[in-house]
């Protein structure tokens, strides 16, 4: 366990000795990570912010339910949250089947929103107003849709291994699974997303070059 | 393409995205709204820990312990004041309370007040003018038994009246 993750343990420990500080610095530390997770997965930013707060109540509520041996606090909410996912997910799916239309989005509107329409990163590219921006916005937008049309199974592992970069280890925590299950969901979900997105080959756009290159700058400059 | 350079391209553009994605915080509207929720929850959680003080108990206790000793030192004052009743129409000669508490109203009746009557049986003598006289044990003159029924709103009235040598009769309402 690293120190982080000791440190989280003991702002749950804290948290059940009834806290108030305790339960701000865990949303401090893992309120944006949740965020994400809930965009990946939601495509849609008012369902990723419900998905953060109700993971937080939950926590407040049953803290004594986090288990130290089991993994890290953020295994236990990542946990909570792809739970609440689920459910809302069967609710859209339910409302969908009431209505006779295919569910668009978890989003309460119904309506997705584009990832560029939040991120300032995105924003200072199109601020920019050059090919290559645009072509990066446009990339980021393919990427995001091409996640979002995956089934939610092969979604979830997109989000956590690759978008969240989280060791197997607590995937499988969260995923409530074995490591291999998530090695051979990730396989199989980045071959679905490599045929959604029709990869091309590097070699022969040099204009993809140009685009990975602002993409390292732009990095550069926003971290 | 090779199954690399297509895994490397992948790769390239999800890194693109989980770029942008981390650009991503937390609105200010999902901060208040956390907060509300922290600040509701450690005010309950204070309003819980409240009753796990001991001093909270044995105050708690105490105030039940209080008023449970206040209700029944009305309740024995309550009895007393009837027995008192008794008492006293005991130590006058000659009459007998028979009932106390009769309700004065019959039922359907409402009255405002808390209606009570007693009755008591007097041994009298009839006088020539008109009414009773509380009789004495000397007196030869005829004697009766006298049911009064006195009720707490100030009116009396002459339940029965029956012959002392035919003893005593049940008083009637």
């Amino acid at each position: 366990m690293s120190a982080l993750t000791a440190d989280d343990a003991q702002l749950v420990a804290r948290l059940r000795q009834g806290d108030a500080g305790a339960a701000r610095e865990l949303y401090e530390r893992h309120g944006a990570a949740l965020l994400r997770f809930g965009m990946a997965m939601s495509n849609s930013r008012q369902t990723a912010e419900d998905l953060v707060h109700d993971t937080f109540l939950e926590l407040l509520r049953h803290p004594s339910r986090f288990d130290p041996a089991r993994g890290p606090v953020l295994a236990f909410l990542f946990g909570i949250a792809r739970h609440r996912l689920a459910r809302i997910a069967r609710a859209t799916l339910r409302d969908a089947e009431v209505t006779s239309e295919p569910p668009q989005s978890m989003d309460d509107d119904g309506a997705s929103e584009p990832l560029t329409r939040h991120s300032p990163v995105t924003a200072a590219l199109a601020a920019e107003d050059t090919a290559d921006a645009l072509d990066r916005l446009q990339s980021i937008e393919r990427v995001r849709a091409a996640v979002y049309d995956l089934p939610r199974v092969h979604r979830e592992v997109i989000a956590l291994c690759d978008l969240e970069e989280l060791p197997y280890a607590t995937v499988a925590t969260i995923l409530g699974c074995p490591i291999g299950t998530v090695r051979s969901r990730l396989s199989r979900a980045r071959a679905l997303l490599a045929a959604r997105l029709e990869v091309p080959d590097e070699s022969e756009d040099d204009e993809q070059r140009g685009s990975v290159a602002l993409t390292l700058s732009v990095r550069g400059s926003a971290t | 393409m090779t199954a690399d350079d297509t895994a490397i391209a992948l790769t390239r553009q999800l890194d693109c995205y989980a770029h942008a994605l981390r650009s991503l915080q937390p609105s200010a509207e999902l901060d208040r709204r956390v907060d509300v929720a922290i600040q509701s929850w450690a005010a309950s959680k204070g309003s819980r820990a409240l009753w796990r003080r001991p001093l909270t108990w044995i105050a708690a206790v105490a105030s039940i312990g209080a008023i449970s000793l206040g209700v029944a030192l009305l309740a024995m004052r309550d009895r007393g004041s009837a027995e008192g009743l008794s008492a006293a129409a005991a130590r006058i000669p000659g009459l007998q309370v028979e009932r106390v508490g009769v309700p004065a109203l019959a039922a359907g009746q409402v009255s405002q007040w808390p209606a009570e009557a007693a009755i008591f049986r007097v041994k009298a003598s009839f006088i020539p003018t008109g009414g009773f006289l509380l009789a004495g044990e000397q007196d030869g003159e005829r004697q009766y038994w006298v049911d009064v029924r006195i009720a707490n709103d100030g009116t009396m009235r002459i339940m029965q009246v029956v012959p002392a040598e035919r003893g005593r009769g049940g008083p009637h309402q």
